[in-house]
């Protein structure tokens, strides 16, 4: 047992997979606790926006020699703001501003990309992701931002509750909802700028919204929700990636379809998946 | 009881004075001017699209004013708006929101006392307080989409009696509520203007606005009348208001068909 047991934890000794888990499992929790309002709001489709949206000041940053967090970070606000102006302003709804936006700065990424030799390789990694090529330095940031993030999201829980469940009230007692409003957003666009490394812009949406909606399934409370939905996303990271070694498949994807297959089980035993419909036609 | 979740802060007054809204080119309220006083219950009555909500809004400081001005102890908008706790309706509210009863009633702590200070013990026991208020505390952890829409109300309103303003703005508060429910809200409507709240309420039921209303607003996009129930809700004004949805039965049965 004991030599089974330490081939199955033998990738543990490479550093770079310490460091894979140890980011998966602080993209996990964070994906988790700020994901929650993502389902519940709604704004899947705003996520994953966001996440194709910062792809320009990614590769900016990268041809001007910045780190690319700062330009992820430029992109993702100008994109929030771009859509706030869009949605307030004109007849469109914010659907119709969001596909155009995010369409748009993907495109202008992947023109700025291809001018690159290593267009091809380079285009792959920030597409799906790389998590076992995250360095000290980038670690150290993830966790920074991924702290502020959950403090904020902590800070703000009880107004974040008011614009959420009845936002013409919290007008009405004087919140500053927009602006509420708009943290959120800023929010979720540094949750998948730190979860890009993992997992790449194309399946960020899944750490975003899967775990959370899994834990919807399982409980009727904010709080309890945000806690699951951090331990699912964490749980999913660490599974993944031993499996990916195992299996030799890209890391990224692999998380992304144990949260699947996570969320596929609890839809069939939890309490508020398929379960519940079957009793309440009934 | 808790004399200090009670204590109005004055003597509100709440004054419209020529008060028109648009949406665009339509006029949704024109030239609106009432007053009203701490302990009355107001009923404010009229026909779909008559303005209600509108001014409902309009007072708590959600849509500006194309004309005419709202105070609140002769203090202008906004200034005076935090002093106006806002019931919206129904609608308005997304109830799959996972929020427990205890959590929106804390929501009137948060509205009061500033949306970045932490809830604590003692916010939590005025929470409780006010939810015994209005017989709602058994249902403390239970989640807002899955209690009564009487129920709800009575949420609402142990929210509005945390967040403690002198005036009371409800919208629709009866609407998909059985009659049961109602009168368990009704009670608690004129407990809350006996201790010096000013109440607002829209409502469809006539009946109802006579009954529970110390002043009727009757309500076209203009002012049809304002005053005493049998004042205001005189047949011939309602039929102004209503034009030929109304059926006089008999000398004293007014019946009013308005369909949603």
């Amino acid at each position: 047992m004991d030599s089974l047991w330490g081939s199955i934890m033998e990738p543990i000794g490479f550093a770079f997979m310490q460091r894979g888990l140890l980011a998966v499992v602080i993209v996990g929790i964070t994906c988790g606790v700020v994901g929650a309002y993502v389902v519940l709001r709604g704004m899947a489709f705003l996520g994953d926006a966001l996440a194709h949206a910062v792809f320009p000041g990614i590769v900016a940053a990268y041809l001007l020699n910045l780190h690319v967090a700062i330009g992820a970070l430029l992109a993702g606000l100008a994109t929030v703001l771009g859509i706030g102006l869009i949605a307030r302003h004109t007849r469109l709804h914010e659907d119709a501003a969001i596909g155009i936006l995010f369409a748009g700065a993907f495109s202008l990424g992947i023109v700025l990309l291809s001018g690159l030799r290593s267009y091809t390789r380079d285009l792959a990694s920030l597409l799906l992701g790389n998590v076992l090529g995250v360095a000290p330095e980038d670690l150290l940031l993830t966790g920074l931002l991924a702290m502020l993030v959950i403090a904020a999201t902590v800070a703000l829980y009880r107004a974040l509750l008011i614009t959420s469940f009845d936002s013409a009230y919290g007008i009405a007692s004087g919140l500053p909802v927009f602006w509420l409003d708009t943290a959120l957003l800023v929010l979720i666009a540094l949750t998948v700028i730190i979860s890009l490394q993992t997992v790449g812009n194309i399946l960020v949406v899944a750490l975003l919204v899967t775990p959370s909606a899994t834990a919807r399934l399982w409980t009727k409370h904010l709080t309890p929700m945000m806690a699951l939905g951090a331990a699912l996303g964490a749980l999913a990271g660490v599974v993944g990636l031993f499996a990916s070694y195992y299996l030799n498949a890209p890391s990224g994807a692999t998380i992304v379809l144990v949260s699947t297959l996570l969320f596929l089980v609890s839809l069939l035993v939890a309490p508020g998946g398929l379960r519940e419909r079957v009793s309440r036609g009934g | 009881m808790q004399s200090r979740l009670w204590m109005p802060s004055g003597q509100p007054t709440l004054v419209c004075e020529r008060v028109s809204v648009r949406y665009g080119d339509a006029l949704a309220l024109d030239d609106v001017s009432f007053v009203a006083e701490a302990g009355q219950i107001i009923g404010v009555v009229g026909p779909n699209g008559a303005g209600k909500t509108t001014l409902f809004k309009a007072i708590v400081g959600l849509l500006p004013l194309a004309q005419g001005r709202i105070l609140v102890d002769r203090e202008p908008l906004p200034k005076g708006r935090s002093r106006v706790v806002y019931v919206p309706q129904r609608e308005a509210v997304d109830w799959s929101f996972p929020v427990s009863v205890l959590d929106v009633v804390l929501m009137g702590v948060t509205a009061r006392r500033g949306w970045l200070r932490r809830i604590d013990a003692s916010d939590r026991r005025e929470a409780v307080d006010a939810l015994e208020q209005v017989g709602m505390l058994a249902l403390l952890k239970a989640p807002i989409g899955e209690v009564s829409g009487g129920q709800q109300q009575r949420v609402f309103l142990a929210r509005a009696i945390c967040q403690g303003g002198d005036v009371l703005a409800l919208d629709e508060p009866f609407s998909g509520v059985d009659i049961a429910a109602s009168h368990a809200i009704e009670q608690i409507l004129r407990q809350l203007a006996q201790r010096g709240r000013l109440i607002l309420l829209s409502t469809h039921d006539l009946g109802q606005a006579a009954q529970l209303g110390d002043r009727i607003l009757l309500l076209n996009r203009q002012p049809v009348a304002f005053g005493l129930p049998h004042e205001a809700l005189r047949p011939d004004r309602l039929r102004e208001a209503y034009g030929d949805r109304v059926f006089v039965v008999g000398e004293q049965r007014i019946a009013v068909s308005d369909h949603h």
